[in-house]
Parts: C-alpha cells; sequence; structure tokens
C-alpha cells in the first residue's frame, strides 16, 4: 500500500516536471529593483540658471538635485548615482576654484562613479588628478591610457556595485581628445578605440565576473551626422550592455531610445541634457526565475 | 523522471522474491536514493537566473518646485562669497537682445572685433581680420539689459589666449572653406566672404580680393593649435600673445559700458 502511493506520487511528481508545471506557477517569482539616478554635462552648473527670463531661467542647481536625490534614497533601497562627464567648465566656479567644489558636492550627494569629458580636462591633468583625488566616487573609463600621466591608477575601466540582490558592473568611454583638447592639457594620455575596449570590458563584467546588469557610462555623444562613434554605434556594435548614459551632445531625451545590440538584445540609450536641469531616473526591476522563463519580463521601456 | 519511477517499482518486484524485511529496507534505501536523484535533477535543470524584467524611466526637471538642500547650500556659501563680489559687478549694458547664430551674429561680430582691435594693438604687423570657433562661445544670447562680469565668463569660460597666425593665400583658403562647411564663424570687420555649396566662394579682405602675400589672422589658441578640425595651422608661423580672450571682452565691456554691434554681411550664403 505505501509503495503503491509512494509510486503514485513519484509518478505524479515526474509528470509534473516532465511538462514543465513548476510550482512557481503557483507562487510568485522573487523580484528586485535597482534605481539609477544619472546625470551628464553639468558644467560647473552650481546654482540654478539666474531667473532672468532666458530659456533655462531658474533651472538646475545642486541644492535642488540633493534634495531630491536624498528623497529617492529614502523610498528606494538600491541606488545608484552616476554621471557621463563634463562636470567642468561653463561658470565662474571652475574658473576660479578648478572643480574643487564641484567634486565636493558630488561627494557630498554619494555619486557613486562618473565618466571623464573632454572639458574635465579643462584646467590640465594635474588639476583633474588634484580633485580626484578628494572625492569619493570613482572616475571610470576604460579607453584612455593614463599610464604616462598623473592620473595612473586614479582611473577604474569598471567597478561592481552589489545592489541588494543585483551585482551591477558600471564601466565608462571617453571621447577622442586629439584637435578637441589642447595636448597641453591632457598630455600623454592616450586614446583607444571605445567601443573595442567597452566590448572586452562588458564581456568581463557579464560572463566572467557574473553582473546581472552592465551600465556604460558614456562621453561619445549621442548621435551624428558625420562618420564619428557615437552611443548608437556603441550600443549596435557591442554585447553584454544593457544600459548606456551619455553625453557630450547635451541631448535631452523624453525617455531612453532602445537600440538592438550586436547580439540582437536591446540596449537601453539615455541622456539629460546638461547643466543639470534634469536628473534621470531608471527604474529597473528583476524577476529571478528559470533561465527559459520570466513573468514580467517587457523589454520595452515605459515612460 | 518516469524512468525513475519504472526502475524503482522493478526492484519493489525483485524484493518481494526474497522476503519482507529485506525488501522493506531495500525499499527505504531506494527511496532515499531516487529522493536524491531528484533533487540533483531539479537543481541542475531549473538553476533560477535573474531576468532583467521592465524597465521604468522618470526625468525629473530641477525647477522651482524643486526643495532645495540646506546643507548644499551651505557647502556652496563661502564659495559664493567669494564669487559674487566680483562677478555679480554690472560692467556695462546690452540695449538689444544679441544672439548666437550663424552665417553671422551680432554677438559673433562684436566678439570678433574685440580681437581684432586688441590683436592690432598688440601687433607688430597689421591685423586683416580676426576669427573664432562657434562653438567657442558658450551663450545662445546675451540678452538686453545689465551685463555683469559673470556673464562674460559665461559667455567665454574657456582660457583662450591670443594667437596670430602668419599664412599664406592657400592656407588662408583651407581655412575659409573649413569656416564655410560649418556655415560660417563669427568674423570681424573688414572681412567679407560667400559661402556657395559649403565652400569659400568670393573673399574680399579691407575690400580687396585676395593676393598671394601674407595673411596675418587673429585666433584663439584653440584653433591655432589645430582645434575644431583645423589641424592645418600646426606648425604654421604664428606670434603667441599671453592674453585671454576672455579678459579684453571684460576689459572692452568695462571701458565702453555698452555691448552692441550689427549684422553688415560679412558673411553670406
Amino acid at each position: 500500500m505505501k509503495r503503491r502511493t509512494f509510486i503514485r506520487q513519484g509518478g505524479l511528481v515526474s509528470f509534473g516536471l516532465a511538462t514543465g508545471l513548476h510550482h512557481t506557477d503557483l507562487y510568485k517569482p522573487k523580484m528586485s529593483t535597482l534605481t539609477i539616478l544619472h546625470t551628464n554635462d553639468v558644467h560647473s552648473r552650481i546654482e540654478a540658471f539666474p531667473k532672468d527670463g532666458s530659456r533655462y531661467s531658474g533651472l538646475g542647481g545642486a541644492a535642488k538635485r540633493a534634495s531630491l536625490i536624498d528623497k529617492i534614497r529614502k523610498e528606494q533601497d538600491n541606488v545608484l548615482l552616476l554621471d557621463a562627464g563634463d562636470m567642468f567648465q561653463g561658470t565662474p566656479y571652475f574658473n576660479f576654484f578648478g572643480g574643487e567644489l564641484e567634486f565636493k558636492l558630488m561627494s557630498q550627494m554619494k555619486y557613486d562613479a562618473a565618466t571623464i569629458g573632454n572639458h574635465d580636462f579643462d584646467a590640465g591633468i594635474d588639476t583633474l588628478h588634484k580633485q580626484a583625488k578628494q572625492a569619493s566616487f570613482e572616475l571610470i573609463n576604460c579607453n584612455y591610457d593614463f599610464s604616462n600621466t598623473v592620473m595612473n591608477g586614479q582611473v577604474k575601466p569598471y567597478k561592481v556595485y552589489q545592489k541588494g540582490d543585483i551585482k551591477v558592473g558600471v564601466l565608462g568611454v571617453g571621447i577622442e581628445l586629439d584637435s578637441l583638447v589642447p595636448q597641453s592639457l591632457y598630455k600623454e594620455t592616450q586614446y583607444a578605440d571605445p567601443i573595442k575596449q567597452a566590448n572586452k570590458y562588458a564581456q568581463i563584467l557579464k560572463q566572467d565576473m557574473g553582473c546581472h546588469y552592465v551600465i556604460c557610462l558614456s562621453h561619445l555623444g549621442y548621435k551624428y551626422k558625420e562618420n564619428k562613434v557615437s552611443d548608437h554605434d556603441l550600443a549596435a556594435q557591442t554585447s553584454n550592455i544593457d544600459l548606456i548614459l551619455g553625453g557630450h551632445t547635451h541631448t535631452f531625451l523624453k525617455k531612453p531610445t532602445i537600440i538592438g545590440n550586436a547580439n540582437g538584445k536591446q540596449v537601453h540609450v539615455n541622456q539629460v541634457g546638461w547643466a543639470g536641469i534634469v536628473l534621470g531616473q531608471m527604474q529597473v526591476s528583476f524577476e529571478k526565475n528559470f533561465k527559459n522563463k520570466c513573468v514580467s519580463c517587457n523589454p520595452k521601456v515605459i515612460k | 523522471m518516469l524512468s525513475l519511477s519504472f526502475l524503482f517499482s522493478q526492484i519493489g518486484r525483485i524484493g518481494n522474491l526474497v522476503n519482507l524485511s529485506l525488501r522493506e529496507r531495500v525499499l527505504k534505501h531506494m527511496r532515499n536514493y531516487i529522493l536524491l536523484l531528484f533533487s540533483i535533477a531539479i537543481l541542475h535543470s531549473c538553476t533560477k537566473v535573474w531576468h532583467t524584467a521592465e524597465s521604468n524611466y522618470a526625468a525629473h526637471q530641477m525647477d522651482s518646485t524643486a526643495v532645495t538642500s540646506a546643507l548644499i547650500k551651505d557647502m556652496i556659501a563661502p564659495y559664493k562669497e567669494k564669487l559674487d563680489g566680483e562677478m555679480n559687478s554690472v560692467i556695462a549694458t546690452c540695449p538689444e537682445d544679441m544672439p548666437k547664430d550663424r552665417p553671422e551674429s551680432t554677438l559673433g561680430n562684436w566678439m570678433s572685433d574685440v580681437i581684432y582691435d586688441k590683436a592690432n594693438e598688440l601687433s607688430e604687423v597689421p591685423i586683416d581680420f580676426a576669427m573664432q570657433n562657434s562653438g567657442g562661445i558658450r551663450i545662445p544670447l546675451l540678452r538686453k539689459g545689465d551685463i555683469t562680469k559673470g556673464k562674460i565668463f559665461e559667455l567665454m569660460p574657456f582660457d583662450n589666449a591670443l594667437v596670430v597666425v602668419h599664412v599664406d593665400q592657400e592656407l588662408l583658403l583651407t581655412f575659409l572653406d573649413r569656416v564655410a562647411r560649418s556655415g560660417g564663424w563669427p568674423v570681424s570687420k573688414n572681412f567679407q566672404m560667400k559661402i556657395a555649396n559649403s565652400k569659400v566662394d568670393e573673399v574680399t579682405i579691407g575690400g580687396e580680393m585676395l593676393t598671394d602675400r601674407v595673411y596675418n589672422i587673429a585666433l584663439p589658441d584653440y584653433i591655432a593649435n589645430g582645434g575644431s578640425d583645423c589641424k592645418f595651422f600646426i606648425g604654421c608661423e604664428r606670434t603667441t600673445y599671453p592674453v585671454l580672450l576672455r579678459d579684453m571682452f571684460v576689459d572692452k565691456a568695462t571701458a565702453d559700458k555698452v555691448i552692441a554691434s550689427k549684422i553688415e554681411g560679412r558673411i553670406l550664403r
């Protein structure tokens, strides 16, 4: 009797497994959320634009951004705060204090990482180095070789952040400096192909280090008419990147652009204009489930 | 899985042939063994992974409704105090809105004329014209009204110094073609150029057609050093002056008390 019962039960379990009737159909899968806050091309806009009736009158300002970031941090557990470069240049704060206050405020707001824009060299690489030493956030770039400069060892190609259950890899790429920045400012910084480098490090992060989500901070620019490498090219010609947070072209996007990568997988590309007028918030949810099963997966960005 | 159940029942039958207690012992062992096999099978075929499920996006505009962080304001305060004294001082007035535009604009004309005049004052040879890259003007519009020193810093935040390049007619035309390709750059008085099909067409300097001689052009060092696709200037004969363009604008505005200019057809397309 016992034996028969067991056989019957075993048979039922086997049948269930064979037909794919998993217990997860009865219970909700485990979920996790990642909040990505981002800025780009803040250009030393420490204070809001003056209220003089001009185009961006009254917009922006670090004090407003900081309080919004605080509010979001209180509501969300897993927050990453990132910047896509050109933190420097554009107001007298930079001319007079060489980026000191910009980095101080970003450290206070607990930025996790930033990539380096062309204007971040404007006070010279020595000044950038001096400010970077004071900063509590990482400078991330994988296509500038700083070996023969003071910045050697100061910039990481990527960094991994454990945010709750989710392992997030962040890498960074920068624009070609030749003819954009006087060489006397960037000195012996060597530029390498950003697509090749991003692909290499994104693979390390996703395949070797087991990151669930890979973000590329880019100061290449959103898109160009001329033949110049952009975030669109970066997205289309690489694998293993989930999100590109861009800069340089000061592009205001209503929502992230979706581009198919080298493997046909979707990459989200975003940029939030400039001057800290907008703080971007990407809210990414993750579902723990069997390899070929995901109940809530919906790759389209929802506004 | 079905084959495992089958195997179990077969072993059960073998147990029947021996005696009851042995059969039960075998059964117990087999049960444990099979449960273990099941567990391994489940773990192996059904390992769970984290899927990126859904992305939602919000763009938060930092407008006047946003709350201000007192802590950040306090951090800015000592820096602001140092700056404000100097930057908020009104140095001139601007009677009309002066936009930045192509192929020619009042703002670009004023700036280029300031560079031209200062370069002529400093240079031993007469300057033919002054030009600067459009991208070097960092505000879209100088609004009419009071102009503070800080506004000039916004207009020209870069620490660009003055360079006079001494070039032949051929290099001059290479440069003007590059300018034409961009649809025109800010240029000083006495210069006229027509752009046709994104190329330089007719050029006159001081009313005269180009000839085979040396031209002296006042430029930001950024351009003279090859910036903004002007690599053809690298290595050309030059005189450098350790004076910042921004300081020229501040000094001129402070002295004149007025910032104004006219559209004169310096560049046409």
